[in-house]
């Protein structure tokens, strides 16, 4: 220890020999040490990532955050109803006035009767028609 | 996702440099870590304390100071390492001040002097005090009984070969700090060890 111009001979040489004990006994540690510091010199290499996989962090993020998008999708989709409901007002209004036979409790008889009547009328002003054709001709 | 990370990594492989800061950071904590545990094992006096010491310092490193050049791997390794064992006196230090509350020492326990623990070594033939292993014992136990400042300095110089600017920036001190440390580092054990050790 040429840095410690203070030390004697004496002390240097004692110095020198307690280091080269410590050494050596550091060197002829058990198989159980050295196995345990080679798990922990493993263990703290696993957090040192190589530089290529550490700037690609955002790729897994990314694709992560798509996947959590999906299901979100799927998820909030599921109380949409598909098929949108007609409009029941002006826009429509047999939408309405079918919920109203539907839930009229009028005779089924008279329903029947009154869809017949429903077709007869243009059947009639059809045959109006062909007669008025034929006078005229 | 494990499978979006396989198929990251094989379609990203890692550059050539980084596995070379890889290699390089294990060929570096593979040559220091037997010597820094042995200088923690001194310290901390007990092995898993010791083990656990020196795998908080290898995370360390690796984890904030991996990107560093690898000259100064070796004085940032000692001074986290010193770091974790003065934390670790501490912690110690305080588990027994709060222990000897509920615990009250036996009698002839309170006053444990580190220096009359040692060996001694004038009742020693020769050739036992030659032996190797004699003389580690008498040499870990006047450690034990310096103070933690001197013990680190010595350490660090005898055992892992530091200089005394390395060894100052592994201590947080200046290099005369170092010096004087050391000095009565070694003034200390050659008192303790006797004159005709080893």
């Amino acid at each position: 220890m040429s840095e410690q111009p203070d030390l004697t001979t004496d002390e240097q040489r004692l110095a020198a020999t307690a280091g080269d004990l410590l050494r050596q006994s550091a060197d002829e540690l058990d198989a159980t040490t050295r196995s345990r510091l080679n798990r922990a010199r493993r263990l703290a290499l696993a957090g040192l990532r190589p530089a290529g996989v550490r700037r690609g962090w955002l790729m897994p993020a990314f694709s992560s955050a798509a996947v959590a998008l999906l299901i979100v999708s799927v998820w909030v989709g599921r109380g949409v109803d598909p098929v949108p409901a007609p409009e029941q007002t002006a826009a429509n209004p047999l939408v309405a006035q079918d919920l109203d036979v539907l839930l009229g409790d009028e005779n089924l008889e008279m329903m029947e009767g009154l869809e017949f009547y429903a077709w007869l009328d243009p059947a009639l002003s059809a045959a109006e028609l062909q007669a008025e054709l034929e006078a005229a001709g | 996702m494990l499978m979006l990370n396989a198929e990251w990594a094989l379609c990203c492989p890692p550059k050539e440099g980084a596995l070379d800061e890889t290699r390089a950071m294990d060929r570096f904590l593979a040559e220091v870590e037997r010597r820094a545990f042995r200088i923690a094992l001194v310290s901390v006096r007990d092995r898993d304390e010791a083990l656990d010491v020196v795998q908080d310092a290898m995370i360390r490193l690796v984890r904030t100071y991996g990107s560093r050049p690898s000259e100064e791997w070796r004085p940032l390794f000692f001074r986290i390492l010193t770091n974790r064992i003065t934390d670790h006196q501490r912690r110690q230090a305080v588990r027994r001040r709060v222990l000897a509350w509920f615990e009250p020492a036996a009698d002839g326990e309170e006053d444990q002097d580190p220096v009359a623990n040692l060996p001694d070594t004038r009742d020693l033939t020769p050739d036992t005090e030659l032996a190797r292993g004699a003389a580690m014992l008498a040499l870990e136990a006047a450690l034990k009984g310096l103070p933690a400042r001197q013990r680190e300095a010595f350490l660090l110089r005898s055992v892992e070969g530091l200089d005394v600017a390395d060894t100052a920036s592994a201590m947080g001190c200046t290099a005369g700090s170092v010096k004087t440390h050391y000095s009565r580092a070694v003034h200390a054990l050659r008192n303790l060890l006797g004159d005709h050790w080893p």
